[in-house]
Formats: C-alpha cells, sequence, structure tokens
C-alpha cells in the first residue's frame, strides 16, 4: 500500500532516509503478531518528522530499526545511502554511534559520571580527544542553560534538566539524524514544554533531520510533517 | 585515541567510590584485598626458601664439600699433586685449593662416645680460604691448629660431650691393618687438645665434625681407610662449574694423569634438588590459593556486569563497541589485579624481610599463652610444666633465615596473577559485550 505523496520527502531536499516497505513480525508460540505492516516513507535533510499512536502501536519498534537497535522481518531502511538492515553489528555500532543521537522516554543517563562526562560520552566513543570533547560538551551545556550544572550527577538534576542533558548527549556528536522516543513522556507539563521547546530550537540551529514518536498531538505543529501509526501502517495526519 | 572510551569507562568502574544502594565496588575492593593477601605467602615462600637454601647451601660448600672436589686416588701419587696445585693456580676462577682427608673416628670424653668425622685440614686453612672463614665462627677459643695434636670441634658436639677449650679428648681411628687372626681393625687413639669451639649456624654441621690439621690427620687417618680430596673454590660457586671442571679435568689429563673433578652441585645434587623440590612444591600449593582468590575476581565482575547491564546496554545503543565493553571490563580485572598485586607483593616482601622478627614475635606470644595455660592448669594438677615452642627447630634449620629476593621469581609471580586477573575478567567482559542495547531498553 502507498501512503501517497505526504510519505514522500519534499522534492527539492535530497532525502537522508528512505523506508520501504518494513515489516516486522513477533512470534509468540504459536501466534505471529505484525507490528509493522509494509511502511514506506522518505525524510528529508534538516526535515522534522512526527509519529503519533496509541501505546503499542509499534512507534518505538519503528524507531528502534532506524536507529539500528531493531532489525527489520522484511523490507528496507535506507539511511544516507546505506541500508541498516543489512549492515552487520560492527557497522550498525559505527552507525550509532556517528550518524544517529538517540532521545528515550526516559533519559538513560549514566549515574556514576557527571552531566558534563554523559555528554561527552558519545564522542569518547567515537575516539575523539578529551580535550576537545569537554569544551565541545561544556559549550553545548551552556547553550542549554546547564553551563552551572555540569558537574552535576543525575542523581542532582531535575527531571528536566536530566532530559536536557540526555538532548545535548545526542546532539554533541553533530548526528545526521537525531531520533526521539517520547522524550517528554516521563516529565510534567512545564518541563515537558521546555525540552521540547529546547529540542525544536536546537535541531533547527544545528539544522538536523529529526524523527519524533510521541502520543502527544499538540506538537503536531512544530514538524513539517505529522503522521499516525495504526494498525502497522503510517497514514498522514 | 580509538580505546580511549574502555579505559575512561574501566578506571570509572574500578572507582572504590561506592554508588548509592550499590554494592559492587566493595566487591571488586574484596577481590584486591582476597588476591592481595593470598600473594604474602607465596612471596614469603619464596623469599624465605630461597634465603635457607642459599643459607644452607652456602654453609654445605663452604664448610664440607667445597666448590669442587678433585678425587685423590693414591697416596703415590704427591707428584701429581704438586702439579694439580700448580694449574690450579693458573685458572683465573679459582680463589683456593687444598689437600683434604676426611675418615671416620669414635670420640670419648666424659664416658661418653660417638662416631664423628675427622677433617684433616690445612693448618692455615682460617687464612687460606675465606669463605670457609665467613662462615665458621669460633664461639670459644680459635680456630687454631698451629700446634701439634691440636682439634677445633663443632659447638653441638661440645655441647653433648661438655668439652671446653683446653680439654684433652681421645679419638679411635683404624690404623688400616688387622689384629693377627682377628677380623678386628687394628685402632689407633689421639689425644687431642681443643683450642676452639667453632659454629656454622646450622647444627647439623656443627655436631659430628672435628679439624685436626693435615699432619695429624695423616697420621690418624691412613690413606686406605679415609678419603683425600683436592677442595677447591672459586670466585662465584654458582657459575657453570660443569665447565670449569672441565677445564681442570683437562689440564691435568695435559700432564698426563686423570683425576674426576667434580662440582658441588653433583655431590650434594640430593639436598639440593630435595630444598628446590620442597621449595617448588610449596609454591605450587600457595599458588593454588592465589588462583581462588583471583577466582573472585570473575564472580565480583559477573555482579558488577549484571549490576550495570542497563548502563552497558544504553552505552552499546549510543554507540560503544563491543570490543570496548569488553576491553572496560579486562581494564577493571587488570586493575583489580594490579592492586593486588603490588599490596600482596610489598605486604609479602615487608612480612619476608622481617621473617626472623615475625617468628620470634610469634614464638614470643605462643610461648607467653602457653606459659599462662601451664600455670592455670597447675592450680588444678599441682605440677607446673614448661614447654618452650619453637617455631624452626635449630636442629634442622638455620639459627637466623637469610633474606634473598629474587627479582625473577618475584616478577613471574606478579606476571601470573595480573595474567589470570585478565583471564578471569574475559568471561564476565564477554557476557557485558554481548548485552543487547533494545532487550535492556525493553526491559526498562
Amino acid at each position: 500500500m502507498n501512503n501517497g505523496n505526504a510519505l514522500n520527502a519534499e522534492k527539492t531536499k535530497k532525502p537522508l532516509v528512505g523506508i520501504t516497505d518494513l515489516r516486522k513480525l513477533y512470534s509468540m508460540g504459536q501466534d505471529t503478531i505484525e507490528v509493522l505492516s509494509g511502511i514506506t516513507l522518505e525524510v528529508a535533510e534538516s526535515e522534522m518528522v512526527l509519529v503519533t499512536g496509541e501505546s503499542g502501536s509499534g512507534k518505538s519498534t519503528f524507531l528502534n530499526m532506524i536507529g539500528g537497535l531493531d532489525t527489520p522481518t522484511s523490507g528496507s531502511v535506507m539511511v544516507a545511502e546505506r541500508d541498516i538492515a543489512k549492515l552487520p553489528e560492527s557497522r550498525l555500532t559505527e552507525y550509532r554511534s556517528k550518524s544517529v543521537g538517540f532521545i528515550f522516554q526516559f533519559h538513560y543517563l549514566l549515574k556514576d559520571f557527571t552531566a558534563l562526562e554523559n555528554v561527552m560520552m558519545p564522542l569518547l566513543i567515537s575516539g575523539d580527544s578529551v580535550k576537545e570533547t569537554r569544551e565541545r560538551a561544556r559549550a553545548l551545556l551552556a547553550d542549554i542553560g546547564l553551563g552551572q550544572r555540569q558537574d552535576h550527577y543525575p542523581s542532582q538534576l531535575s527531571g528536566g534538566e536530566r532530559q536536557r542533558v540526555a538532548v545535548a548527549r545526542a546532539l554533541i556528536h553533530d548526528p545526521s539524524l537525531i531520533l526521539a522516543d517520547e522524550p517528554t513522556g516521563n516529565l510534567d507539563e512545564k518541563n515537558s514544554k521546555l525540552v521540547l521547546e529546547l529540542l525544536f530550537d536546537l535541531v533547527r540551529k544545528y539544522n538536523r533531520t529529526m524523527i519524533m514518536v510521541t502520543h502527544d498531538l499538540s506538537i503536531r505543529k512544530n514538524a513539517d510533517r505529522s503522521f499516525l501509526l495504526v494498525h502497522g501502517r503510517l497514514a498522514p495526519e | 585515541m580509538k580505546n580511549l572510551f574502555a579505559f575512561f569507562y574501566g578506571i570509572r568502574i574500578l572507582s572504590l567510590k561506592r554508588r548509592k544502594g550499590e554494592k559492587t565496588r566493595p566487591k571488586m575492593l574484596i577481590s584486591i584485598v582476597s588476591i592481595a593477601l593470598s600473594l604474602i605467602p607465596v612471596i614469603v615462600i619464596i623469599v624465605v626458601t630461597d634465603g635457607m637454601i642459599e643459607g644452607i647451601t652456602s654453609r654445605i660448600i663452604e664448610f664440607s664439600s667445597g666448590h669442587l672436589q678433585s678425587g685423590v686416588d693414591f697416596e703415590t701419587e704427591a707428584d701429581l699433586l704438586s702439579k694439580e696445585k700448580d694449574i690450579l693456580s693458573g685458572i683465573p676462577e679459582v680463589t683456593s685449593a687444598y689437600l683434604e682427608r676426611e675418615g671416620l673416628g669414635l670420640l670419648f670424653h666424659n664416658n661418653n662416645r660417638s662416631v664423628i668425622s675427622v677433617r684433616a685440614v690445612p693448618r692455615d686453612l682460617y687464612e687460606i680460604d675465606p669463605g670457609f672463614a665467613r662462615y665458621v665462627k669460633c664461639s670459644e677459643g680459635t680456630f687454631s691448629l698451629e700446634k701439634r695434636n691440636q682439634v677445633v670441634i663443632g659447638e653441638a658436639l661440645a655441647a653433648e660431650f661438655s668439652i671446653k677449650v683446653g680439654d684433652t679428648i681421645r679419638v679411635y681411628t683404624f690404623r688400616g691393618g688387622f689384629v693377627p687372626g682377628m677380623s678386628a681393625s687394628l685402632p689407633r687413639v689421639t689425644r687431642l687438645s681443643v683450642s676452639g669451639i667453632y659454629s656454622v649456624g646450622y647444627r647439623e654441621l656443627d655436631k659430628n665434625v672435628l679439624f685436626v690439621s693435615y699432619q695429624d690427620g695423616s697420621l690418624m687417618l691412613p690413606f686406605k681407610n679415609s678419603t683425600t680430596t683436592y677442595k677447591i673454590k672459586v670466585r662465584d660457586p654458582f657459575m657453570d662449574l660443569n665447565a670449569l671442571s672441565l677445564e681442570i679435568e683437562q689440564l691435568i689429563e695435559a700432564k698426563g694423569a686423570f683425576l674426576r673433578t667434580t662440582p658441588w652441585t653433583y655431590i650434594n645434587r640430593n639436598h639440593y634438588s630435595a630444598y628446590q623440590t620442597t621449595k617448588w612444591l610449596l609454591v605450587f600449593i600457595t599458588i593454588i590459593i592465589v588462583l581462588v582468590a583471583t577466582f573472585n575476581i570473575m564472580s565480583s565482575m559477573i555482579m558488577v556486569v549484571l549490576d550495570r547491564m542497563h548502563e552497558i546496554g544504553i552505552l552499546k545503543g549510543i554507540g560503544a563497541k563491543p570490543g570496548s565493553i569488553m576491553l572496560s571490563f579486562v581494564i577493571v580485572g587488570f586493575c583489580t589485579g594490579l592492586c593486588g598485586t603490588v599490596l600482596g607483593v610489598g605486604a609479602g616482601l615487608f612480612v619476608a624481610v622481617n621473617i626472623n622478627a615475625v617468628i620470634s614475635g610469634i614464638e614470643i606470644i605462643a610461648n607467653a599463652v602457653m606459659t599462662a595455660i601451664n600455670w592455670i592448669s597447675s592450680i588444678f594438677s599441682g605440677s607446673f610444666q614448661s614447654q618452650q615452642i619453637q617455631i624452626l627447630n635449630p636442629e634442622y634449620y638455620l639459627e637466623k633465615i637469610p633474606i634473598r629476593i629474587e627479582v625473577w621469581e618475584v616478577s613471574i609471580v606478579c606476571v601470573f596473577t595480573l595474567l589470570v586477573s585478565m583471564l578471569f575478567s574475559y568471561f564476565p567482559a564477554r557476557m557485558a559485550a554481548k548485552i543487547r542495547p533494545l532487550e535492556v531498553i525493553r526491559k526498562h
């Protein structure tokens, strides 16, 4: 099934993500559950795409496949002209460390590391120098208003601050694609607004591509395009 | 640097700062302590047994066997012996060489008797053989054989027979012939005046040997009933003496004769190999303790991996390679082993260097406890029995344990501990590397 032109990237921009007939089946004993039923979608560079849907509709599974955390049953996920579904584990690791910035529903910061060290982590994993990494992380934390909190541990930060640090961690290594999985799902309204504003501002400022899944319909206005995931298929909203 | 993250993360895992509600760091600390404790006996055994072996071996070779011995078969070869002396004086490694005759005798004194070894040595032995003089010290009198029929006896022998300097002792030896019509050998009785009482510091060598001059000994011990040897001392008794003995034999052969020259390692091979075997057996047993202690790293690290499973999943989710995660945990194992090794080897060397004081201290405490127990029991039994505990009986061991630190042996123990630490950390490291980020995220 084709969901029409709405599923294609803007013709003037080069597509960064190209998903074709993506399917995901899970076996539950004798039963097989089809979570994704042949999704096709193109996302252009610098585009912000929103995917909404009910809990359990397969939003996170969809995002995990684009991020190389999960493998599809069939179909292809092309990111920057590489088929993620066919990459070996070693190349997937490299893809995650260089091309993707993840923001999860829960902040997933490392408890033993300060805010600064958490933000530095993706660059350290890539093998960048400590000095340069520290400078970049400091600048980014200052940019998001957490310059004074850089030496605090996650346990010493509020929920909103932790999620802002997680946003900084997702952006520090200049990924071409940002994947946000319900980034405000654990926050109160005030903090949700703050984090979303920050996220959209930063993505625009650094001209990044973002795919966000959420069940918060109120943020549709911030996205270039938005889709509803229902019965394993994407429908434009 | 590609593996910077592995070091950064590994060192942070090892950090001894306890996380809120977490018990894994003290567990790594326990691994460090258990490795350190297990290494103490290994190091002490290595250092002490090396010292004991060297101490006993040095005393035996300086006092008894010499470094090399040339067997002398016939008395008529006096001419050859003088030739050998000339030959030996021409070899730079040789520091001294002298003729010695040794045979059995029967010591009579104060109605006591004992079979003893009579050693006939040069009158100036104490001057010509510095190695002998270094270990043989006179507790009474002097090592003097200048006058006729003078004798120097061992401290343990003197104590057993209540002999003092200036006393006259009788020594029965064999003349070499037989009583006509009987199978009994003709005895010779020699009265000897005690000029000195010596001690080597090893009771085994002090209890059945007496020294007389070679001239007196030649009369007391007929050639056929005794052993006459050339005792040769060299600069370094631990050098390759086989090559030197061969060189001496060839030089003598060039003079038209053959004298078998044997190094001390062959003469004392039973003693020496028994000591070495005992040492390595002890090291082997204690190494098993180290292995068990090092195995602790594996269980501790499995706990760390389980505790940090979520964190590892996140790190892999943001791009950490399985190899980097694995390296982080191997680094943790290595650092744990390193800390344990440094502490254990340090403590082991400290105990080993002070082993004499440690043993004395233990003896003092043990004897104080025993005295107290005996005193209490005497209240009920009415009789007080005093028993002195000696951990190392000087009958069989050196009076004072020498310390010898063989750097290569200690290094092997260190390297072994580090390798085993890394080996045991490999399995939990592999377990960490296999964690799948998606499963962790889903579980959360």
